[in-house]
């Protein structure tokens, strides 16, 4: 016998979990004749299955204790979405448009997928040749410090990696006295194999997997792999699926910030830059500790466009704003119940021949660890015969702004790589003189530095690139505005 | 399609900012002023000029605001006094070379020179005050 309470008591009178009482009777009186014994198809079993139903659900006291049993300890695990969309309506004859779509997610979850579990973390640091000297000392001396972030019930792996992974230590206490020698041993020599270095994390991870203990990788490196990046890629789909987040922190300027971006952003982690000087302990524990979260589950997402639209881009703006890459599955983060998180979602529709969906695009959210999704459906936007465009919302023009900036000084440094310098100086003077107007002066003082460079010796300076794309990238992070000089 | 006024790209309906240049491709909608004059308060559509004076020559493109019709202190106010006029989203004031002049919160400004105006401005047009008004919308 199945356990009774195991049954969708709302399904089988046929109302949502949200019905009224008065909604309750009536499903419930209608269920009655449609299923008595004394009628033709009806059955004994479903009579008192509806019956039973009918008793647990009309009692509020019995009621408020099943709709507990059904999610878990937790009657609050449900995810809000909270859409804004623009435009809202189309004029007629409008055959093409882009939409942008600012999703808010909200929900109250203090159960938690971790216990006393603590996490598990694995560090990779990349011991290539170029590493050598003060950029190999920074990041040792970091990880000391994040040791100092993590607490004894936490597991902490150390693989350096060069040509091939090397394994410091494995699976360890991260308090332990001994291990802060090991670390100091590490040496710099050989390439960059980073698809290697990853799969060796994976597995060790994927060997020491435990439920309610959540894992992370951060990766520390200076420089690109080569050849193998659609490995990294494929290693990165694998983390996603199994709940492992990866956290890139790119030092100097050589690094693949695309691909990292690519990886992080697959798994709910993030890509940051550390300039030497942003390596210090204090530094690194922050980013620990916004990264990481002991009581505190996944927030997923699954975006569906109708065969009208096509999703363009997604920006996530909270947690760890970057651009994220489009999956039917993907990890935003992780989630609290406190803490909000938000993305932008950029679409193009096209309504050119017959379009039959009124959908634009089906949202679903969900928590690890929680039953239901929430699901909206975001409409086609209105037809509407006033031709004239509405002003945006203040939220999505605010985020446009800076997502447009982004994707301007992102071309404007392709173009100048390429060899195109006059092109690519006038877009990026275009965007530092934006920048000014919009208020974020260091970052126009920044991008100003970088051009006058450019003019004196045709390339960026050493950090030059990486300074501008974080800096621009930057200004999605919701509480640090800029002042204004 | 709609076309960027700063690069003349073409960009689809719905585009917020141009991906060319990054140059707004929507129409904010102008602040409103209002013109309190004695114990009356005059909006005008801000979209036009204002020409003020005590029979100001009506102009395509602006509005007129007599001031004939309000006190006997437009005495020495000139026929076309100046003008209030609004640019990228702030009103300006320009005096038409007017025979007594025209005065900003107690300074006199120079004749044909557009002055920026704000909220609770005083503007006085030889002996005649006019109190200003703008809200952002």
């Amino acid at each position: 016998m199945t356990d009774p309470s195991r049954k969708d008591l709302y399904s089988i009178l046929g109302i949502s979990p949200t019905a009224s009482l008065q909604e309750i009777k009536s499903a419930f009186r209608k269920a009655l004749k449609e299923n008595h014994p004394d009628v033709a198809n009806g059955s004994t079993t479903r009579f008192f299955d509806i019956r039973d139903a009918y008793v647990t659900l009309s009692k509020e006291k019995t009621r408020e204790e099943y709709d507990r049993s059904i999610h878990g300890q937790n009657d609050l695990g449900l995810i809000q979405i909270l859409p804004t969309i623009y435009p809202e309506e189309i004029p007629f004859g409008i055959d093409r448009a882009r939409i942008s779509l600012h999703l808010k997610f909200t929900g109250a979850t203090e159960k938690s997928t971790s216990s006393g579990q603590g996490i598990e973390l694995v560090i990779l640091i990349d011991t290539s040749t170029s590493m050598a000297g003060t950029k190999l000392d920074a990041v040792k001396s970091a990880c000391q410090a994040l040791r100092g972030g993590l607490h004894p019930a936490d597991k902490l792996t150390i693989i350096g990696f060069n040509d091939f992974p090397n394994i410091l230590f494995e699976n360890q206490d991260p308090t332990l006295p001994g291990l802060g020698n090991k670390i100091q041993t590490v040496q710099a020599k050989g390439g960059t194999e980073l698809s290697k270095a990853l799969d060796m994390a994976g597995q060790r991870l994927a060997a020491h997997h435990r439920k309610d203990r959540p894992q992370y990788i951060f990766l520390f490196t200076d420089g690109k792999t080569y050849g193998d990046e659609n490995a990294c890629l494929q290693f990165a789909a694998q983390a996603a699926e199994n709940i492992v987040a990866v956290h890139c922190f790119g030092i100097g300027p050589e690094w693949n910030e695309t691909l990292l971006e690519e990886i992080s952003g697959r798994t709910g982690g993030s890509t940051n830059f550390l300039s030497q000087k942003q390596l210090t302990a204090k530094e690194i524990l922050r980013y620990l500790h916004s990264a990481i979260t002991r009581k505190v589950p996944d927030l997923y997402l699954s975006l569906t466009p109708s065969p009208e639209s096509q999703i363009l881009s997604i920006y996530r703006l909270n947690p760890s704003p970057q651009q994220i890459p489009y999956y039917p599955k993907m990890v935003i983060g992780r989630f609290s119940g406190e803490r909000q998180a938000s993305i932008l979602v950029e679409l193009e529709l096209n309504l050119q021949g017959n379009f039959t969906s009124k959908s634009l695009l089906t949202v679903s959210s969900w928590i690890s660890g929680m039953p239901s999704a929430h699901t909206i459906d975001i409409p086609v936007p209105a037809s509407s015969s006033n031709s004239e465009e509405k002003i945006p919302d203040e939220t999505i023009r605010d985020v446009t702004q800076k997502v447009v900036l982004i994707r301007m000084q992102q071309k404007a440094r392709k173009l100048i790589n390429k060899g195109s310098l006059v092109e690519g100086k006038k877009l990026l003077n275009r965007v530092a003189e934006l920048s000014r107007q919009y208020g974020h002066v260091s970052l126009a003082q920044t991008i100003v530095l970088e051009l006058n460079e450019l003019d004196a010796s045709k390339h960026f300076s050493d950090e030059g690139e990486k300074k501008i794309h974080f800096g621009t990238r930057a200004l999605l992070l919701p509480d640090e505005k800029e002042q204004k000089s | 399609m709609k076309v960027c006024p700063y690069c003349a790209t073409e960009a689809l309906f719905g585009s917020i900012y141009c991906e060319q240049c990054g140059e707004a491709l929507f129409q904010s909608s102008p602040p409103e002023i209002f013109l309190v004059i004695g114990s009356q308060t005059i909006t005008p559509n801000p979209s036009l000029s204002i020409l003020l004076g005590r029979d100001p020559t009506p102009v395509s493109g602006s509005q007129v605001i007599s001031l004939e019709n309000y006190s006997q202190e437009e005495m020495g106010v000139s026929r076309n006094h100046a003008i209030i006029f609004l640019s990228d989203s702030k009103f300006f004031i320009k005096d038409t070379s007017s025979t007594n002049g025209t005065w900003l919160n107690m300074n006199k400004i120079k004749p044909q020179e557009a002055v920026e105006i704000h909220d609770n401005d005083r503007i006085r047009l030889a002996n005649f005050e006019i109190l200003v008004n703008i809200r952002k919308r």
